[in-house]
């Protein structure tokens, strides 16, 4: 054997070795690893609880352990890392799964972490049990102080409440202290509080601090004289309005300070703590309490507080019906955001004026109301002033805040009362319409049946048919000789009412006779109607032949004649009558 | 001589006929109480004295009565309409006017009080002023009676202007028989669609909570399905208590007291 081939079987078995081992590993059960990023902490200071699980399809937490003394953190989605391996047998992948739940002590102590529950494969598992040693911060405590007052431990349902917090270091360290956080657990998680806009902070000077690590919070920094030394006091005020009762469980809370440092490699640059300090606050509780119901007005409108209230007018002198501007301010400590503002409408002082609407502003502080009323008549000498039930937490009982009445001038009009009269049309109810006093007589319907209605409908276009055709077989009504025909009487008589002579009338004559018979004018003239006209009976058309004759006897004979337009139309009548 | 006898006999045929479609059904009878009246005047009296129950019964009596000198049924109607408004029954209320109005579409009166007991209701107006609505008011704009009456009329003087045209011929007459007929379509429409599309029996459901819809009328039976309040639905049937109404493929039967006949009998 030659050393080449040699080389070749040992590399051969190595890989086959490397092949079966990885393989082995890959068939084996999934591992779990739990441990602390530090197995000491000073007290208020976070540690990691760090959870990892190898070679596992699925796994999931099933359940963190509850440790008094510890706030367990949330857990989040884990940090999967996947890992593909070639080997002879084939390709194996494996995926790790790391979760990250921050841990904070409560109190100083040793502290046993009983095992975390996890489902691995859908298959029960737990970690190992581990130790956490939590130390007082003897020096942050010196160093620093941290204190949260609430304004009241008993507030009512609605009424706003304010939380201070002061916190603060020595001032000695105040050139090596360049970060503050406030670790609030509480914070954005009490239950049924909404939070009120900010207060302003006043003059005072402003920086900026940490909240729980991630949020930034603007406070108000002084120098105050703490324990026979100058301290820098940071102050954040907050306000709270609660929505429901119970209690408000406030834990304990720390103030982290210290000196961190700018820490730049090739890849990255991030901030890393060199010295840090804690103090701490107590717990504390805030009772949520409800309205009491003992001597609550009806027309309470939720106001809770101590609240004062101005008010003022413009115009003051106003003639009837005009409108004026009554401006109310509420201020003071109170739920000034959520109260309802008088109804000046239901306010039997404010009978003398109509009020068209209000219009509002809200804010934490104050809360302005502006109605737009304007008197009926010239009566009122005042507004009146406006009430406000209110619950004073102070007194413990309700009260009533109301504006100063403000003097007005009302003129009045040279028709005075017309306001008054829409105010009372306004009053105007909708109702039905009277019933019937004399009703007419029954009408009962009998129409006829839908088929021999139809039938008669149907019947007219079908008669119209037959009738057409059976006249038009005889003669066409609608042919120009036909209508011509009916026309001739009546231009016969147009004519004779223009004729002067014998010769007009007897021109008029031969007109009718040409429309009357289809021929024309010319062939009427010295011609009889009894010899040529039809089926026109002789005796019918004898008065019209009669005339006739007459009327040529005085164009071409020059005698007199007496035949007139009466005669004529008569004889014409009876020519057409006869058959014409 | 001939062709204007046919004329005339054709008149005088049409004439006859609107004559007896508008005659009046005389059956006899009307309840009248020495000097307190007629029932009609009886339930008013009780109407003005706010005792709405018993003007009610007597106004349903009234409708029951027939004759020379029975009031007529479209203002009775309404006039329970009233009563039922009075008595806080708005969807009641809404049901009779709309009964009324199938006997005097045109009456201002009750559309104004069935659109106003419908807005008290919490209902859609009933003539909502779409395409849809005032198409239907229109061809609902008199009763079947009155549309055929208006329709015979138009017919004889189309009667007379097609003789005209057929004897005489000209323009005249057949621009005026042209216009007669376009007349007599548009009375026909009304009719046409009351008679042969709208001709169903109709009840008005007056429950507040709608009715539900069972499979036999006894109340143990199935419930197959529920109609709305305010709905009209079509009465194919009626047993003691129970009425059997058709709505799409839905065929069941409903309590007599859910619901209102929007044509007679009323109770």
């Amino acid at each position: 054997m030659t050393p080449r081939t040699v080389s070749r079987a040992l590399l051969a078995v190595l890989a086959l070795a490397a092949g079966t081992l990885a393989a082995r590993a890959q068939r084996g059960q999934a591992e779990i690893n739990a441990y602390l990023s530090s197995g000491v902490v000073k007290l208020g200071a976070e540690v990691a609880l760090v959870v990892s699980v190898e070679n596992a399809r699925t796994a999931e937490i099933a359940k963190l352990p509850s440790v008094p003394g510890l706030a367990f953190g949330a857990v989040g989605a884990p940090a999967e890392h996947r890992f593909v391996q070639m080997t002879p047998q084939g390709t194996h992948s494996s995926v790790s799964r790391t979760w990250t739940v921050r841990l904070r002590p409560e109190d100083v102590g040793e502290y046993a972490i009983p095992p975390v529950e996890l489902l691995v494969d859908g298959e029960p598992r737990k970690t190992r049990e581990l130790e956490l040693n939590v130390v007082a911060d003897l020096r942050g405590e010196d160093l620093g102080f941290l204190e949260i007052r609430p304004s009241s431990s008993r507030v009512i349902v609605g009424q706003p409440f304010s939380i201070e917090i002061l916190f603060g270091f020595d001032d000695a360290i105040r050139d090596r202290t360049n970060y503050a956080n406030l670790a609030l657990s509480w914070w954005g998680r009490l239950p049924g509080l909404l939070e009120n806009g900010r207060p302003d902070a006043g003059a005072g000077k402003l920086v900026e601090v940490l909240i729980n690590d991630s949020e930034r919070a603007q406070v108000e920094v002084a120098e105050r004289e703490r324990r026979g030394r100058p301290f820098v006091e940071l102050r954040l005020l907050l306000s709270f309005t609660p929505t429901r009762t119970g209690t408000l469980e406030i834990p304990t809370s720390f103030f982290e300070f210290g000196q961190t440092r700018d820490r730049r490699d090739f890849f990255s640059q991030r901030r890393e703590k060199v010295e840090s300090f804690f103090a701490r606050s107590e717990a504390l509780s805030i009772e949520v309490v409800p309205l009491p119901e003992a001597g609550r007005p009806l027309d309470f409108g939720g106001a809770i507080g101590n609240l004062e209230v101005r008010a003022s007018a413009e115009p003051r002198d106003v003639d009837a019906g005009e409108s004026i501007k009554l401006a109310l301010e509420w201020t003071g400590e109170g739920n000034l955001e959520f109260f309802t503002a008088p109804d000046l409408e239901r306010l039997d002082s404010f009978k003398e004026f109509r009020v068209y609407g209000k219009n509002e502003e809200r804010s934490f502080d104050r809360r302005s109301v502006v109605y737009d009323l304007a008197p009926i008549s010239s009566r009122p000498t005042e507004i009146p002033p406006v009430p406000l039930h209110v619950y004073d937490p102070r007194a413990g009982r309700y009260t009533v805040v109301q504006s100063d009445p403000i003097p007005i001038r009302v003129r009045a009009l040279e028709r005075d009362g017309g306001l008054a009269r829409e105010t009372e049309e306004r009053r105007f109810e909708k109702d039905v319409r009277d019933v019937v006093d004399r009703p007419g007589p029954r009408r009962d319907a009998s129409p006829l049946a839908p088929a021999p209605f139809l039938g008669i409908v149907a019947s007219l276009p079908i008669a119209w048919l037959a009738l057409r055709g059976a006249v038009r077989r005889r003669s066409d009504p609608d042919a120009p000789a036909e209508r011509a025909r009916r026309k001739a009487r009546r231009r016969l008589a147009r004519e004779l009412a223009k004729a002067r002579d014998a010769r007009a009338r007897l021109d008029a004559l031969h007109g009718f006779l040409a429309m009357r018979t289809g021929e024309s004018r010319e062939a009427w003239i010295g011609r009889r109607v009894s010899g040529g006209a039809g089926s026109a009976s002789p005796e019918a058309v004898k008065p019209l032949d009669e005339a006739i004759a007459e009327l040529e006897g005085a164009v071409w004979g020059g005698r007199a004649e007496a035949v007139t337009r009466e005669r004529l139309l008569r004889a014409a009548d009876e020519a057409v009558r006869g058959g014409l | 001589v001939s062709a204007r006898r046919w004329i005339a006999v054709l008149v005088a045929a049409l004439a006859s006929l609107a004559l007896r479609a508008s005659a009046q059904e005389g059956p006899q009878g009307v309840a009248r109480d020495g000097a307190q009246g007629t029932t009609y005047e009886r339930a008013l009296a009780a109407y003005r004295a706010a005792e709405y129950a018993t003007a009610r019964e007597l106004w349903l009596d009234a409708l029951e009565e027939t004759g020379e000198g029975a009031a007529d049924r479209a203002t009775v109607l309404y006039d329970l309409g009233n009563v039922a408004y009075r008595r806080k029954r708005p969807l009641e209320a809404a049901g009779w006017y709309t009964a009324s109005l199938r006997l005097a579409p045109r009456d201002e009166d009750a559309r104004h009080n069935l659109e106003l007991v419908r807005r008290e209701a919490g209902l859609e107006p009933a003539d909502r002023g779409d395409l849809r609505a005032t198409a239907k008011r229109l061809l609902t704009i008199g009763t079947v009676d009155e549309c055929q009456k208006a329709a015979l009329a138009i017919g004889a003087l189309l009667a007379l202007a097609l003789a005209w045209e057929a004897l005489r011929g000209g323009t005249a007459a057949k621009a005026t028989s042209l216009a007669l007929a376009a007349l007599l379509a548009g009375a026909l429409a009304p009719w046409t669609y009351q008679v042969l599309v709208d001709d169903r029996e109709l009840v008005f459901v007056t429950a507040p909570e709608g009715a539900d819809v069972r499979s036999e009328p006894r109340d143990g039976s199935a419930r197959i399905a529920r109609v709305s309040a305010a709905t009209e639905v079509e009465r194919i049937d009626a047993v003691a208590g129970w009425v059997r109404i058709e709505q799409g493929a839905v065929r069941g039967w409903i309590e007599r007291e859910a619901c209102l006949p929007l044509a007679a009998p009323y109770r």
